[in-house]
């Protein structure tokens, strides 16, 4: 039956010149060429609305950094789908096969050049994160900075100004100074909180028992923004989020002396 | 178990009556193990309170003593000690015909529910056992969803919406690592490298019966006040004694992990000795390796989640204070040794799946799989270095990691489950189902004519079909 088949198709083809097979190859990679361009352009415009908008230089280089990794996972991504969906589509057989296919044979090359270029690409990862990781820890406290103690419990903040002797806790509103760099020094009472200002690309774990300083950061737009816990704490974890308002200098000034502090 | 044991002469055996059939079995195994534990739970009651100064019972111990008197006493009911006794007293292995009664001959479909050896029936009971919790976990997110439907609290309160977030969320983990473990690890793993039955049957049963005696426990969470940690329990958290449901989740977690270890141990001693001739390693089908290297992956990995459990549960009835920062602890503690579990973890799952898929694509392109050593040289190099790089996710939470932060800000958890494991893990396997006709669910609708699995023995490239 198989043989027959085989010399039946070799019969058929050596008679009639039957038509030329298409070349897969470049066909597939030109689909995936062409979706990774216009994908990519789609990503590049809806990023533009549904990634945060950020306050501070830090936040801005983590979006940049979504941005751009998305954009480079896009063709590696579809480079799977679209060979996976070309086969599925060109190569289906409908009847019952009779037979198997013909094994394909791993060339070292490929295994390789498939391997080497997997590596790089991760390689590329690591060597971005801990580039962007040495950038954002190695800004130096200036004589202004401002030191921002913040406690968590459940479920509220307690921010202390320690230079001012201000102190705002569970209020539903906390400001900082614009273009002032901030630290915050980050601790628990009870349980593990996370402490996050996602506008300003905070994001450390408040743990009880231990202060945990975050890096220098520059709050740059003015602007309503939110502090909120990111980890489970709790009954009332949803809860456990207030308003951060980066205002003019004056303002804070103001809103200081409101709070109890001095200038 | 049918050809080969024909022609072979077997004892009659005796005509059971109904006191035969429900002794032992899941019912008299029930009955034990809540009548032990209501026992076991009015004596803790009445010791604590005399115990203790202000005349207070400890309803954290209550509650523990309550769920081991229910374990222990549910497999002495079932029957899973009698095979021992009987080889401590009488000095002698079982008969040929004792270990067929034991692995379920002539039983009919009470073997099921009874402690039964052999390997097909585990494979089926934990088949539906996963489907009941996958049926029940699927529940809780709808819940969750309902929940969301209109803002405040209309159908739970708080309390119990946290509790059903975290029960969901254990329940979907859970259930994955249940299924590779159990219904393919049992069922098809020991066809597929054909092996007459799992290397230690009576371990097999046991380590089903252990996960249908956490099931109980698990639910009774509900009925205990909930639990306020999430599927994660972080340990800070988890020692405030608002609820004993609490209890039961950190008991859940160590019944489950006891069972899948016990799993794990039998799969890899089966794996490594009872290959039939000609299976060598080089040969293996990728789903056993898949298999082989998650099993070894859960072996490194849940004691640890043994342990951090263990040490909550001290916590929350001797007072001890592992966790808290006030009496000396550390909740880092808690943190590395559930990532050193949860890390891993994700592989104990994905690394099935990502053989499952090379397995059908290979089975189903009819052709050999496209460089098989160096994919089970990538499966080991996963293996390896998932077990290295659980300090990834405490430290998220200690530095700030810039690669995947945006993401990983507020949804780590969220979206590792539900962006890797649910289209990952559930669709490969999944697809591992409907791999050819012989999917353990189409295989109890044609039960006893299971001969196309001999085919899957051989190499992948192999078809499934004829």
């Amino acid at each position: 039956m198989s043989e027959a088949n085989i010399e039946g198709n070799a019969g058929s083809v050596s008679a009639t010149p039957a038509p030329a097979e298409p070349r897969h190859l470049r066909r597939v990679l030109i689909i995936w060429a062409v979706l990774s361009v216009v994908v990519i352009a789609i990503w590049l415009v809806v990023a533009q609305f549904i990634l945060p908008p950020a306050a501070s230089g830090l936040d801005d280089s983590d979006n940049f950094t979504f941005l751009v990794l998305t954009v480079l996972a896009v063709p590696v991504s579809l480079f799977v789908f679209v060979f996976l969906g070309y086969s599925l589509i060109v190569f289906r057989v409908k009847e019952r096969p009779t037979e198997d296919g013909p094994p394909l044979q791993p060339r070292p090359s490929l295994q390789i050049g498939w391997l080497g270029i997997t590596s790089l690409l991760c390689l590329f990862l690591l060597i971005w994160g801990l580039f962007a990781f040495y950038q954002e820890t190695s800004a130096a406290a200036t004589t202004n900075t401002l030191v921002v103690q913040v406690t968590a419990q459940q479920w509220q903040w307690t921010f202390d100004y320690p230079q001012y002797g201000a102190t705002s806790q569970g209020a539903q509103v906390i400001e900082m100074p614009v273009n002032r760099p901030v630290e915050f020094y980050v601790t628990s009472k009870d349980v593990l909180h996370g402490f996050s200002i996602r506008a300003l690309g905070v994001r450390v774990d408040a743990n009880p028992g231990e202060t945990t300083t975050t890096t220098i950061i520059t709050p740059t737009q003015i602007g309503s923004y939110t502090v909120q816990c990111v980890e489970l704490c709790g009954l009332y974890h949803s809860y456990m989020w207030e308003a951060v308002n980066v205002v003019s200098a004056d303002t804070f000034n103001s809103w200081i002396t409101s709070q109890g502090g001095h200038l | 178990m049918s050809s080969t044991t024909d022609s072979t002469t077997v004892a009659p055996v005796r005509r059971p009556n109904l006191i035969n059939n429900l002794f032992p079995s899941v019912v008299s195994g029930i009955v034990f193990g809540v009548v032990a534990a209501a026992v076991a739970g009015v004596l803790v009651n009445r010791l604590t309170t005399a115990l203790s100064p202000d005349g207070v019972p400890n309803d954290d111990a209550v509650i523990s003593a309550v769920y081991t008197a229910w374990v222990l006493f549910f497999f002495i009911g079932i029957g899973a000690f009698n095979g021992i006794f009987k080889w401590a007293f009488s000095r002698r292995e079982p008969t040929y015909a004792e270990e067929l009664q034991l692995a379920g001959k002539d039983q009919g479909l009470w073997r099921y529910f009874r402690y039964t050896t052999d390997h097909k029936v585990v494979g089926m009971q934990y088949l539906a056992t996963v489907f009941v919790l996958f049926f029940l976990g699927s529940m809780g997110a709808f819940s969750i969803r309902l929940e969301q439907s209109t803002p405040g609290a209309i159908y739970f309160n708080p309390s119990t919406y946290n509790t059903i977030v975290g029960m969901h969320g254990i329940l979907m983990i859970a259930s994955t690592i249940i299924m590779v473990s159990g219904p393919f690890g049992n069922f098809i793993l020991p066809i597929m490298i054909g092996a007459r039955d799992m290397a230690f049957p009576r371990l097999n049963a046991l380590s089903y019966w252990m996960l249908f005696t956490a099931i109980p426990i698990f639910l009774s969470a509900l009925l205990l006040g909930g639990f306020q940690t999430g599927w994660t329990g972080y340990a800070p958290l988890a020692d405030q004694g608002l609820t004993p449901g609490m209890d039961a989740y950190c008991f859940t977690i160590l019944v489950f992990a006891i069972s899948t270890t016990i799993a794990a141990v039998n799969i890899l001693t089966t794996v490594i000795v009872m290959r039939t001739r000609g299976m060598t390693w080089g040969r293996l089908p990728i789903f056993v390796w898949g298999v082989l290297l998650s099993v070894i992956l859960s072996l490194t990995a849940f004691p640890s989640f043994i342990v951090s459990q263990t040490m909550v549960l001290m916590d929350r009835i001797f007072q001890t204070s592992f966790f808290l920062a006030a009496s000396g602890g550390n909740n880092w503690l808690y943190e590395h040794l559930f990532w050193f579990m949860g890390h891993p973890e994700v592989y104990v799952i994905a690394l099935p799946a990502m053989a499952v898929a090379a397995e059908v694509a290979a089975v189903f392109t009819r052709k050999p799989l496209f460089g098989y050593r160096l994919l089970v040289g990538g499966l080991v190099g996963i293996s390896v270095l998932s077990v290295i790089v659980w300090g990834a996710s405490p430290l998220y939470e200690r530095i700030r990691e810039r690669i995947d932060r945006p993401i990983h800000a507020r949804y780590r958890t969220h979206f590792d489950s539900h962006r890797h494991l649910l289209p990952g893990a559930c669709g490969n396997i999944l697809a591992r189902a409907g791999l050819g006709h012989g999917s353990p669910a189409v295989c109890v609708r044609r039960a006893g004519q299971l001969r196309h699995w001999r085919r899957l023995r051989y190499l992948p490239g192999r078809s499934a079909y004829r």
